[in-house]
């Protein structure tokens, strides 16, 4: 070591760690449940989101992340789930969720009588997997209409991340896809993730997804 | 774009630090970024080239940018591999599956290096 060298071995996000600690522990102990869903655009989170509102007697927040537009907030709202939008667009445009930006949102948001808190992550399978923002578990949503090779391409992503969630089932007879071939490349890239296949169109599947909403309720 | 807000919680973080140290003008910043993460180092150095501008300790300063192999540990035949068939975490020596990262996930600054004399046209 240079004489003039200071060893600082400091992690370079740790003030977004220690929000999203803060946040973990703050939601455990009121008892929610959150969830970071994190997929690419147009994988199906908003419609995942509507479709779990009527199944789950209205004790759901959202807190959607948008370059622009506060199109999913409507949408989620329509469906009866208490919203909250984030847009990145005016300051730079960033492509993900930090911590400090949920925080900030929770600010805004009553939680008394909510069970399950969701942040619906920028659509983007890369920087939204570089940023812990406190969820007590990252949801990963795919469809089936991205192929089999997303896990090995966004190899974080997949990681960081404990459910799978495999969106657009029924689109299946129309596809080419090989659903052994993905399912197998999700495990080689994270071994210990949880898949759940479901259409948010015909419901197919979609209890499973519920059953784990319900084994998570704190 | 993430090189984008690494790059500013890294020039805060530095600054802090040089701060800290007797706020003296930085000539290089060494970080150690683990083969896990989606770095492009050329995108991080332009976005620290730029942000480093707002902090006058380290207007003159180098970003000094070290990968880090991804090893992990075979929790089947107990040993520890680098990982070269990455994002296939499969042990190379028994092909499990039932493997875990013991290094490729750092993201942190291992050091600062000051200026022993001041730099060229900087007070």
């Amino acid at each position: 070591m240079e004489k003039n060298e200071v060893k600082v071995m400091q992690k370079i996000l740790r003030v977004n760690e220690a929000i999203a600690e803060e946040l973990r522990k703050d939601l455990a102990d009121k008892g929610v449940f959150y969830m970071n869903l994190m997929s690419s655009p147009g994988s199906g989170k908003t419609t995942l989101l509507e479709n779990t509102a009527p199944k789950m007697s209205g004790n759901l927040a959202v807190i959607e992340g948008d370059i622009q537009t506060t199109l999913d907030a409507e949408r989620v709202a329509k469906a009866g789930i208490k919203a909250y939008q984030i847009n990145t667009g005016p300051f730079g445009g960033d492509c993900h969720l930090e911590s400090s930006w949920v925080k900030a949102a929770l600010q805004e948001i009553d939680l008394t009588g909510i069970d399950y808190l969701f942040v619906e992550n920028i659509g983007n399978l890369v920087c939204p997997a570089e940023f812990d923002v406190g969820a007590h578990t990252n949801v990963l949503l795919i469809s089936t209409t991205e192929g089999e090779d997303k896990p090995l391409k966004y190899p974080l992503a997949f990681r960081v991340s404990k459910l799978c969630v495999i969106t657009k089932t029924d689109l299946i007879p129309h596809l080419d896809i090989d659903m052994d071939l993905l399912r197998s490349n999700i495990h080689k890239v994270n071994p210990d993730m949880k898949i759940i296949e479901l259409s948010a169109k015909t419901g197919e599947g979609f209890d499973n997804w519920i059953d784990f909403l319900r084994k998570n309720k704190r | 774009m993430h090189e984008g807000a690494i790059a500013q919680a890294l020039v805060n973080a530095a600054h802090n630090v040089a701060v800290e140290n007797g706020s003296k003008p930085v000539e290089k910043v060494l970080i150690v970024v683990g083969k896990m993460h989606q770095i492009v180092p050329s995108v991080l150095e332009t976005y620290f080239d730029m942000m480093k501008e707002d902090f006058h300790l380290l207007s003159n300063a180098k970003l000094v940018y070290t990968e880090q192999e991804l090893l992990i540990f075979c929790k089947d035949c107990n040993t520890e591999s680098i990982l070269e068939t990455y994002p296939i975490f499969m042990c190379p020596k028994c092909e499990s599956f039932s493997t875990e990262v013991v290094q490729g996930e750092e993201l942190y600054i291992e050091s600062l290096i000051f200026y022993k004399e001041e730099p060229d046209g900087k007070e």
